[in-house]
């Protein structure tokens, strides 16, 4: 698969007028922004300070402590109606438009599954285009929707993920290929591994996840030489026979098909040198042909850059029966933990529990239900381990069970919660579904072979036909919702909120909405031509202030949930950039 | 005569071993038209096996398993090649292999 140059949107055509603008406008556009090619370094300095610097979002999560919280308050309150579309650019992608876009030096990068664009972020017009191309069969093993989750810039590089498990890295200026990299053996479709997710440059290392938990795979997370593309190392999620942590598989050739993936981006702490991840669902969903805890699958694990070294992890769903699949991305914050600032690593939990960990240990500080919960009764500060129901003991023993709380889906799912440090608060979409569940004999599995929702029997459960979701402001130390929206259905677009006391985010059906931080109360919405999935992100240029988000249904609920609401929501990807009306 | 048969020889290979490359990249491929009728047949034309997928699904199994079971045997292979863009059009017909 070769990555590939191509013209801007509006390609040259032979022989008319138009391309000879077209190349004048580019010679024009090269010339200007000749002078800012020595600013396209993003240096190590630049990522770690990615928090601080307004004018860049650099970092995947906006700062390597992941808080999508801006303290921009040029947009606020008293003035978020005057919010208007500035520019809107169409990715030419009918898939969903899931890309957190990175903003530099008045460049925005963004992705489709299929392409890489650098866009003037004050015009939306395109510096570059790449197109990328995979073989047919990387698809089969593609659980939950053609996506890409964006890029990371590191030194005047553009590092993504490709669908085929290979990374690559663009130049910056211009989008020519510098490396690309294959993930080694055994990652291929045929044995059910895909990447969808954005790297993470910690310590000049891009470290990488990996999806395919469905397709009886072993997952890992992984770490590249950023300016090479070497590969570094390789983080087992699941352990190899005569490994440590193998004694937690009861049977310990279930490991090898283990799952345990890594499909969304984790963070970083410079001070501490660690990596955060979550590592995904074990594989297949039916527990009952791999009885124990089933390390490391559905933990928080931290990790040295440079190595890879596990320092600590902490498990959250021990023996996972209901794919709680915990990949949602740790966000890093100081909070005050019976009286003493600490700094701490938070986790809105698929399972529907939002864990509070010391950063630098791991230990277990807070974990409180954030949803409908009825798996467990809550958590054991001292074991770290879930206290069980029947629902759960009847789900492993083979029992039909009438409803479980959350559904596979989870309280949450992939969608980045915001965690406003001015508030001390964070704000995370979440879902409202229970499921009937029976897990059936369980069957053998081999790499690549579908494991997922084959391997147990569902059927919907709703209380409430009309709520499927709430965007809620939630206290991490409680769990407690400060205030709560009902949705018809959930969003699947990460939140944002800012200085401002604005609380941003996405609806399936399209409508990109403000809200107020301390109560919840809409204060304006536009309506995209999609729905929305993506991650908005804020940032400013000579002085003002603008916020930009991806809009274009897919992803898993949209592609699989058959929820009704969302019948007739129309596909496309495209990009908007909103300012104040002048 | 010997000669050109000597040379023919590893050209021949060669052509066999590009065809038979395609071919198997081919297999690997999803064409997706062929597997969408046979989705068809089992759901609009075939009678008991439409009647057996719609009791199954609602029963709580996966819709993809069921359609696997319920396809010729020939056609698993091709339903695998094309399991996401099966999926998705079970999805679309109003049987998400829910996730």
């Amino acid at each position: 698969m070769q990555g590939k140059l191509v013209s801007t949107a509006h390609g040259p055509t032979k022989g008319d007028n138009t391309m000879k603008r077209l190349l004048a406008a580019s010679a024009c556009a090269a010339l200007m922004l000749a002078p800012l090619g020595a600013a396209h370094a993003q240096s190590v300095e630049q990522l770690v300070d990615d928090h601080k610097t307004n004018g860049d979002v650099l970092v995947y999560g906006m700062g390597y402590w992941a808080q999508r919280y801006s303290p921009l308050n040029q947009i606020n309150k008293t003035n978020v109606r005057r919010l208007v579309p500035k520019w809107t650019y169409s990715m030419n992608d009918q898939r969903g438009a899931e890309a957190f876009p990175v903003v530099h030096n008045g460049v925005i990068y963004t992705t489709a599954h299929n392409a890489t664009v650098a866009l003037d972020a004050m015009t939306g017009k395109p510096i570059w285009r790449v197109a990328h191309e995979y073989p047919p069969e990387t698809l089969r093993s593609v659980c939950c929707g053609i996506v890409n989750r964006g890029v990371a810039l590191f030194e005047g590089k553009v590092i993504r993920q490709l669908l085929d498990n290979q990374v690559i890295a663009l130049d910056a200026k211009t989008g020519k290929q510098l490396w690309k990299t294959a993930s080694p053996a055994p990652a291929t479709a045929a044995n059910g591994y895909a990447m969808t997710g954005t790297p993470l440059i910690a310590s000049g290392v891009a470290v990488v996840g990996i999806a395919g938990a469905e397709y009886s795979h072993r997952g890992f997370i992984e770490g590249y030489d950023v300016n090479t593309g070497r590969h570094m190392w390789r983080h087992w999620n699941v352990p190899a026979t005569g490994e440590k942590g193998i004694e937690s598989w009861g049977k310990p050739e279930a490991a090898g098909v283990g799952g345990g993936s890594s499909w969304v981006t984790g963070s970083y702490d410079p001070e501490l040198d660690l990596v955060f991840w979550g590592t995904g669902n074990p594989s297949p969903w039916n527990a009952r042909g791999r009885p124990g805890d089933n390390l490391w699958t559905n933990s928080i694990v931290a990790l040295r850059p440079r190595t890879g070294e596990r320092v600590w992890f902490y498990q959250a769903t021990p023996n996972d029966p209901f794919d709680y699949d915990g990949v949602h991305q740790p966000v890093l914050a100081t909070l005050n933990v019976q009286g003493k600032p600490t700094k701490v690593v938070m986790q809105a939990n698929r399972n529907g529990f939002f864990y509070v960990l010391e950063a630098a240990s791991g230990k277990l500080l807070a974990a409180n239900a954030f949803g409908k919960v009825n798996w467990a009764d809550g958590v054991d500060l001292q074991t770290g381990k879930p206290r069980f129901t029947s629902v759960y003991h009847d789900a492993i023993a083979g029992k039909e069970v009438a409803a479980v709380w959350p559904s596979v889906s989870g309280v949450t799912n992939w969608q980045h919660m915001s965690f406003s440090p001015k508030a001390g608060t964070a704000f995370i979409n979440t879902l409202h579904l229970g499921m009937g569940y029976h897990a059936t004999n369980p069957e053998t599995y081999t790499p690549g072979k579908p494991s997922g929702p084959g391997s147990v029997k569902r059927k919907e459960v709703l209380d409430n036909p009309n709520i499927r979701g709430y965007l809620k402001a939630i206290d991490p130390l409680t769990g407690k919702s400060k205030w709560e929206v009902p949705y018809k259905s959930p969003n699947y677009s990460s939140v944002l909120s800012t200085g401002g006391d604005l609380v941003f985010t996405g609806v399936m059906t399209g409508e990109f909405e403000a809200r107020d931080a301390a109560t919840g109360k809409l204060l304006w919405s536009f309506q995209t031509p999609s729905g929305i999935v993506g991650q908005p992100v804020t940032w400013e240029r000579n002085g003002k202030q603008y916020v930009t988000v991806m809009s274009g249904i897919g992803g898993v609920y949209a592609l699989r949930a058959g929820d009704p609401n969302l019948a007739n929501v129309p596909a496309g990807a495209t990009i908007w950039t909103f300012g104040l009306f002048e | 005569m010997q000669r050109v048969r000597w040379c023919a020889a590893p050209v021949l290979a060669a052509a066999w071993l590009t065809l038979a490359c395609a071919l198997s990249g081919h297999a690997l491929a999803c064409d997706f038209e062929p597997v969408k009728k046979e989705i068809d047949n089992v759901l609009d034309h075939d009678k008991q096996k439409a009647e057996r997928f719609r009791r199954e699904v609602k029963d709580g199994y996966d819709s993809m398993k069921v359609l696997n079971d319920l396809l010729p045997p020939q056609w698993r292979d091709k339903l695998d090649q094309c399991r996401f863009f099966a999926a998705e059009y079970l999805a679309k017909r109003g049987f998400p292999p829910a996730h």
